[in-house]
């Protein structure tokens, strides 16, 4: 009996199924092998498979961000005519609520409010071979380390703040802009021309990783889960 | 590798993603450390298969057929983490230029025919394990999933060229094993 060409298609697709399955058991069959995956496995897997993708924002996001920068630069404006300690109370208030209107959504009600009693310093436990520290900075609400590598233009920069800190805004519409989740933390990439920068907030601080575009993905990731791992 | 970057699933994509991983993942990296089984270091560079394998399945999931069987997904897994091993064992080899290309596309139709019309399924399917994965892979890709040529260099890190030539070489070579067992003719050119 002639069999029509959808048939035969079907009978092909079925073939090729089995096998793919066929080859796959044989493999399987003869490896009875306990399987140990290794511990860095098991962090980049946790890594990519908790990681969420791009996300769409919404108007009323972009214009909380817009808002955002407004503040900021009223904020600086306003500085040449009052003092400092006022300054940093109007900045942190004002930028404070605007972010928990913004995010209180997706941190939980725990990062926003969570502000330490006293600033402590967290530092990067895993820094790529080669980098050399070239300055390093601290005061009451932030600190600040450079590093970089001789004779190139490598660097990182990574930074710790308070949550609402202006140095930790960021513009999404510049460059390319996706949000990664590991574990309960949203971390905001920010990619552009020559640097990117991962900006996360976690029980009051936030941090900023900023690098050199040369940097391999795969350094940067376990710059970041060293430190989660390490610090929360 | 590109861990960090490409780790892009929608949110609610995430839990049937944890899903096959938990499923697949142990047949998947024995998949991947036989196909590496002749590198010094083929249980780490298994794990990174499997890793790049689901970055890739994370990365295209949106064009995973809606209607496709178990079977089929199953299958997809398995050839995605068979061609992210070929990647990885293709770092080690010096890649051959290939310049072939043929009119695949245009004679798919009369290929099927010929090879279901003339062959028993059971003979089939054991020539189709015989084949290259170089070539089975694109081929299933192809068929099964219905993915474009250009879908298919994406996925498996191609060139549109170089997946034209494998698919058709694999068209070419499953005729050839079939020829062996006598139970098909020659190609009409």
């Amino acid at each position: 009996m002639k069999k029509t060409n959808e048939n035969n298609k079907e009978i092909f697709r079925k073939a090729l199924i089995d096998a793919r399955l066929r080859k796959a058991e044989r493999i399987t069959e003869a490896d009875r092998e306990e399987v140990i995956l290794s511990d860095e496995h098991r962090q980049k897997m946790h890594f990519i498979l908790r990681s969420t993708g791009r996300k769409q924002k919404s108007t009323v996001k972009r214009l909380s961000i817009a808002l955002l920068a407004t503040a900021t630069a009223a904020v600086a404006a306003i500085a040449i005519f009052v003092n400092r300690e006022n300054i940093t109370h109007f900045a942190q208030e004002n930028i404070i609520a605007l972010f928990r209107d913004e995010t209180s959504d997706k941190e939980g009600e725990g990062t926003l409010t969570e502000r330490p009693q006293a600033f402590e310093v967290h530092m990067l436990s895993y820094v790529p071979e080669g980098f050399e520290v070239i300055s390093s900075s601290s005061s009451a609400t932030s600190a600040s380390t450079h590093w970089q590598k001789p004779t190139t233009q490598s660097y990182i920069i990574f930074k710790q703040g308070m949550i609402g800190d202006p140095d930790f805004a960021y513009d999404e519409t510049e460059g390319r802009y996706e949000e990664a989740e590991l574990g309960n933390v949203k971390i905001v990439c920010i990619y552009l021309d020559d640097s990117c920068s991962f900006i996360w907030s976690y029980k009051g601080y936030s941090y900023k990783i900023e690098c050199s575009n040369d940097l391999p993905f795969d350094e940067i990731s376990k710059m970041i889960i060293a430190f989660m791992r390490d610090n929360y | 590798m590109l861990v960090f970057l490409l780790s892009i699933a929608c949110p609610e994509n995430r839990d049937q993603i944890e899903e096959i991983y938990r499923k697949y993942h142990i047949e998947m990296y024995k998949i991947a450390k036989h196909k590496l089984r002749h590198n010094p270091n083929s249980a780490l560079e298994a794990e990174e298969a499997l890793q790049n394998a689901f970055v890739k399945i994370i990365e295209h999931f949106d064009s995973i057929r809606p209607d496709a069987s178990e079977r089929a997904l199953h299958a997809y897994f398995l050839a995605i983490v068979t061609n992210e091993a070929i990647n990885i064992l293709n770092k080690h080899t010096e890649q051959i230029s290939i310049h072939e290309v043929d009119d695949i596309l245009a004679s798919e139709d009369s290929f099927i025919d010929q090879l279901c019309l003339q062959s028993d399924y059971d003979t089939l399917v054991r020539a189709i394990t015989e084949l290259d994965d170089r070539y089975s892979i694109p081929m299933q890709l192809r068929f099964v999933e219905q993915m474009s040529v250009a879908e298919i260099a994406a996925l498996l890190n191609m060139n549109v060229k170089t997946v034209y030539t494998n698919l058709s070489r694999g068209k070419k070579r499953l005729l050839e094993l079939l020829n062996e067992r006598g139970l098909v003719y020659e190609e009409d050119e």
